[in-house]
């Protein structure tokens, strides 16, 4: 990550803990800003696991094991 | 009198010495508690331990059993329960600073009444890590090896479990937190299968993820004690009979042993323990199928990204209110998922289900009845060690390396048991871990409890 990018990362950090009314300290801006990249890296990722189609956010195992998964 | 013997320390073997009239529970909870005087000291498992009113209590229950009034199925047992479940009269600290000095807690948990009602003996509560989120659970200290963490977030649970002065504890598992101290402590742990043990009274982490269970010495104790803990008393004496002091067979079960991820960046002694593990369940009778979950390190992503977000909810006013009153890694944690944008959240609980469906793509593919793995990837560390060593000179930050086998688990929600499999080199336990398929902890129990027969690692007990 170039200097750039990284103080664009501890910008942006600082302005979503703003939204959220999160006090920030300096020094916890860019461990922060660290851990977030790496989140928001691990979201993208995700996206390359199949979902089923008209994919809703109700979790039953049902869905998932038909018969148990037998 | 109790004995130190193995069957001593289990719940069968209590009850039944009970039962016939062998040991009273005045004599039993006095050996524990000079045990806990004697050990604890060292091993610092029990936070609140209350001598007086247990010795009355056990004094009440064999009256009682002298009367022929004794009908519940786990009186007189003796139970750990860890901080972070409320236990009537007693704080519940969660080990954090900001609840030092609160209310003890006005009634009991779900699962902690369901215990009373069986006839449990609570005998106190167990140390946990900050919020139950981490693996070390200082202050307490390894049985097997003081200089050495139990591991997290059950840490006292298991090493009371570990040190017989319980003899079985409540745990709580949002990443690993039971499989983690039962593999390192050498007990067993079962987390059920997500979302069908009450939660109610317990403080949480994660709630698309926590999962309450039992901490005990062998498979069949585990079992009938989560039975106990889920208001299911009447079944526990079939228990009894479904998982006999005996060898039983395999035959005509199929075991998966994934290839990658859980095989990846083990500590040798824990390669090999496992390798035989997986000989010993073949030759028990059971086909052992070689098979890969592609989307296991996305499994791992998704329960970490839930946790940290679903935490930052809960201790959302304490970030912003008295953030100095937390550890450095609970505010980190929490930090980060406050800051974490909706989107993500969304995304992420959609990756979950795709998840799911790998993985019981790969059971139904594989027509398996279990996939076994290793628990965790190293031994325990010493209580200053951040970090694991492997051989190959590489290093791994220490709550990464320890979740990085369980946390798959809790993204699917099936239910896994921890039962221990050997020991490394310096004598510290390893554990293997056995995933069920959702609901079928009974099913998953006659092949850990097979296992267990055959290899009998939890008649070991620390200090012999």
């Amino acid at each position: 990550m170039t200097d750039e990018e990284r103080t664009m990362s501890g910008e942006r950090v600082r302005a979503l803990a703003e939204a959220v009314d999160l006090p920030l300290r300096p020094e916890q801006i860019a461990p922060l800003a660290r851990a977030f990249d790496d989140a928001m890296a691990m979201v993208r990722d995700l996206e390359t696991i199949a979902k089923p189609a008209g994919v809703t956010l109700i979790e039953k195992y049902d869905a998932a094991w038909p018969e148990g998964g037998r | 009198m109790m004995s130190s013997t193995p069957s001593a320390q289990t719940i069968r073997g209590t009850l039944k010495a009970l039962q016939e009239g062998d040991l009273t529970t005045v004599d039993l909870m006095t050996e524990i508690l000079q045990r806990i005087q004697e050990t604890d000291v060292a091993v610092q498992a029990w936070l609140d331990v209350r001598p007086q009113f247990l010795l009355e209590t056990a004094a009440v229950m064999d009256r009682r059993r002298t009367l022929g009034r004794t009908a519940a199925p786990f009186a007189g047992i003796p139970i750990g329960v860890k901080d972070i479940v409320d236990l009537a009269g007693y704080q519940t600290q969660c080990n954090m600073r900001s609840r030092a000095g609160c209310e003890p807690a006005a009634r009991d948990a779900k699962v902690v009444h369901q215990l009373r009602k069986a006839g449990a003996l609570l005998v106190g509560k167990t140390v946990t890590q900050e919020a139950a989120a981490g693996v070390v659970s200082a202050p307490c200290t390894n049985p097997w090896d003081t200089t050495r963490i139990p591991g997290g977030s059950s840490g006292g649970s298991a090493a009371a479990v570990a040190n017989g002065t319980c003899l079985g504890a409540i745990g709580t598992d949002t990443g690993g937190s039971i499989r983690i101290p039962a593999s390192l402590c050498g007990v067993v742990g079962l987390k059920p299968t997500h979302g069908r043990t009450s939660l109610e009274g317990i403080f949480p982490l994660s709630a698309s993820l926590d999962t309450v269970g039992p901490i005990a010495r062998t498979v069949a104790d585990s079992v009938a004690l989560w039975l106990a803990m889920s208001g299911r008393s009447p079944e526990i004496s079939a228990t009894w009979e479904r998982y006999p002091e005996a060898q039983t067979s395999l035959a005509g079960k199929r075991i998966g042993v994934l290839r990658s991820f859980f095989q990846d960046r083990l500590q040798p002694d824990v390669a090999r323990r496992f390798d035989e593990a997986v000989s010993s369940l073949r030759g028990l009778g059971a086909e052992v199928v070689e098979c890969d979950w592609d989307e296991a390190a996305s499994a791992r992503s998704v329960a970490m990204l839930i946790s940290r977000m679903e935490s930052a909810q809960v201790h959302r006013d304490a970030l912003r209110q008295a953030p100095d009153l937390m550890g450095d890694a609970l505010r980190s944690r929490t930090m980060l998922g406050a800051i974490m944008p909706a989107d993500a959240w969304f995304r992420v609980r959609a990756a979950r289900i795709g998840i799911r469906n790998s993985i019981a793509a790969v059971y139904r593919t594989h027509g398996l009845d279990a996939i076994a793995a290793p628990s965790v990837p190293a031994t325990a560390v010493r209580c200053d060690e951040a970090e694991v060593h492997y051989a190959d000179n590489t290093v791994e930050e220490l709550g990464a390396a320890m979740t990085r086998l369980t946390q798959p688990w809790n993204a699917t929600g099936q239910p896994v048991i921890s039962l221990p499999c050997g020991f490394d080199n310096t004598g510290l336990p390893i554990g293997l871990s056995l995933v069920g398929r959702p609901d079928e902890e009974f099913a998953l129990a006659d092949i850990a409890h097979a296992y267990e027969q055959a290899n009998s690692y939890w008649r070991m007990m620390p200090g012999q």
